[in-house]
């Protein structure tokens, strides 16, 4: 696909789940690949795939740019639980979520029971199954992140 | 410092053979590629085994194999295969150092020299910016050049800390820049693209040092996809955001084709049998209001 052949497409982030993945019938989707688990490519276009949605994959560092050229009308970010002033997602969150509201695109919260993955790809050392880096020098951030509650923002 | 980055000159020239490393086979195999002529020279190009000052020094050494070819004409060859990068100025800069010099060889070797000594020079400017205990974000690979800025840091007695975003879909944080970092022991870490929001929340990353492969006077610039992003976050966190150009050009950043690449190539390191639909911009724009300051080459001297 080219970038001219997308507009007013729906980015999801994290896993959504299949029973309520109608919800978003009618949408070109943006599957970013959710480094480090590859939520995207794991399950994310699996669902997508079973429900007839179209969608359209790419990496997270893409994002900007389809922000940036007014391609994505909507996030929606999947967390894993929530707190009274928080909800806790996936790693990566943060990015999308500054990014959104950066570009005024308006985010929605919806809560997701998927079986989350911390065991394979935690870290940046390895993509599908290459390892690129070993060594000290590979980070370890937490899988979660945590973003500020506002009631607005629930699906 | 053990060794500096073989990709400060990933290209080089015996008068005859063009000799290209093979970036897209680092950090697993240290290859070189023998080219000998033009049509070589854009299949070198088109498969990415070489990019950013590589390809300054493969158009020029190309330049001498193709002569009496025009510069220019190679340049017109040259955009075909990479049109985000500006092969033009290069061959008008090499058409004019020509005219005083014995050879186009020896012109293209003067400019070569230059570059260098440019490069060396604004690694010292850019570490007179930067705070004492610098810990910076970067993306993609600058050519070897943070090294040039590791070793400036050091001669004033600064620290130097490097978190590399690892640059999907071709890895060049992971592949290249932890690599020739590593190797020269500097500090450095490696994370995924889409964390750089959170370790800047976390305080760990005080500026962002990026390359760029154009760039216009207005300060706007284009450069590896991720960059843009980067930008945005750094504002959000109220971050320095550095950008190193090359020449910049009196147009706009409107008027330069984005190169969108093979989407096949977002799955160069799976075993998937079918690809998904995706896309593949190979660059993205910062606009000058999120840069706060550009570093051209030249500046420094």
């Amino acid at each position: 696909m080219k970038l001219n052949e997308i507009s007013d497409a729906v980015l999801v982030w994290g896993v959504p789940e299949e029973n309520s993945v109608s919800d978003l019938a009618g949408n070109m989707i943006i599957v970013p690949e959710n480094r480090p688990f590859m939520y995207g490519i794991t399950y994310t276009i699996e669902i997508l795939k079973k429900s007839d949605i179209p969608y359209c994959y790419c990496t997270d560092n893409m994002i900007g740019i389809l922000f940036q050229k007014n391609k994505i009308s909507k996030s929606i970010i999947y967390y894993k639980r929530n707190t009274a002033d928080s909800y806790i997602c996936s790693s990566g969150t943060k990015y999308i979520y500054n990014l959104s509201r950066f570009h005024s695109v308006p985010v929605c919260f919806c809560l997701s029971q998927m079986p989350w993955l911390s065991s394979i790809n935690t870290d940046a050392s390895a993509i599908f199954e290459t390892v690129v880096a070993t060594g000290k020098n590979i980070i370890c951030l937490p899988a979660d992140e945590t973003i500020p509650r506002e009631s607005k923002d629930e699906l | 410092m053990k060794n500096h980055s073989p990709l400060l000159f990933p290209v080089t020239f015996d008068g005859k053979r063009i000799s290209v490393l093979d970036e897209t086979q680092l950090p697993w195999k240290e290859i070189f590629i023998q080219v000998d002529s033009l049509s070589e020279s854009l299949t070198v190009l088109k498969e990415m085994k070489t990019r950013a000052f590589g390809q300054v020094l493969l158009f020029y050494y190309t330049s001498i194999l193709a002569s009496p070819m025009k510069p220019t004409a190679v340049a017109d060859c040259f955009h075909e295969i990479r049109p985000t990068f500006d092969f033009h100025t290069l061959a008008s800069m090499l058409e004019k150092s020509i005219t005083h010099s014995a050879s186009i060889h020896d012109a293209a070797d003067k400019l070569i020299d230059n570059i260098d000594t440019m490069r060396l020079k604004r690694a010292e400017l850019l570490a007179t910016l930067l705070p004492q205990d610098t810990r910076i974000l970067t993306i993609c690979n600058i050519s070897g050049e943070l090294i040039y800025i590791y070793e400036a840091m050091k001669n004033t007695g600064k620290s130097m800390t490097v978190y590399v975003s690892e640059t999907r879909p071709y890895l060049q944080g992971s592949r290249l820049t932890l690599w020739e970092l590593a190797r020269c022991e500097i500090p450095c870490c490696l994370l995924c693209d889409n964390q750089a929001a959170s370790l800047m929340e976390s305080g760990n990353i005080n500026a962002v040092i990026t390359g760029s492969d154009r760039s216009t006077k207005n300060g706007d610039i284009i450069n590896k996809t991720g960059t843009y992003a980067l930008a945005v976050l750094a504002s959000v966190y109220s971050l320095p955001f550095y950008s190193y150009t090359q020449f910049p050009l009196d147009i706009s950043v409107n008027d330069i084709p984005i190169e969108e690449r093979d989407t096949d190539e977002l799955f160069n390191y799976s075993s998937l049998e079918e690809y998904p639909p995706s896309i593949y911009p190979g660059f993205d724009i910062v606009p000058s209001e999120l840069i706060t300051r550009t570093v051209r080459l030249g500046e420094g001297i």
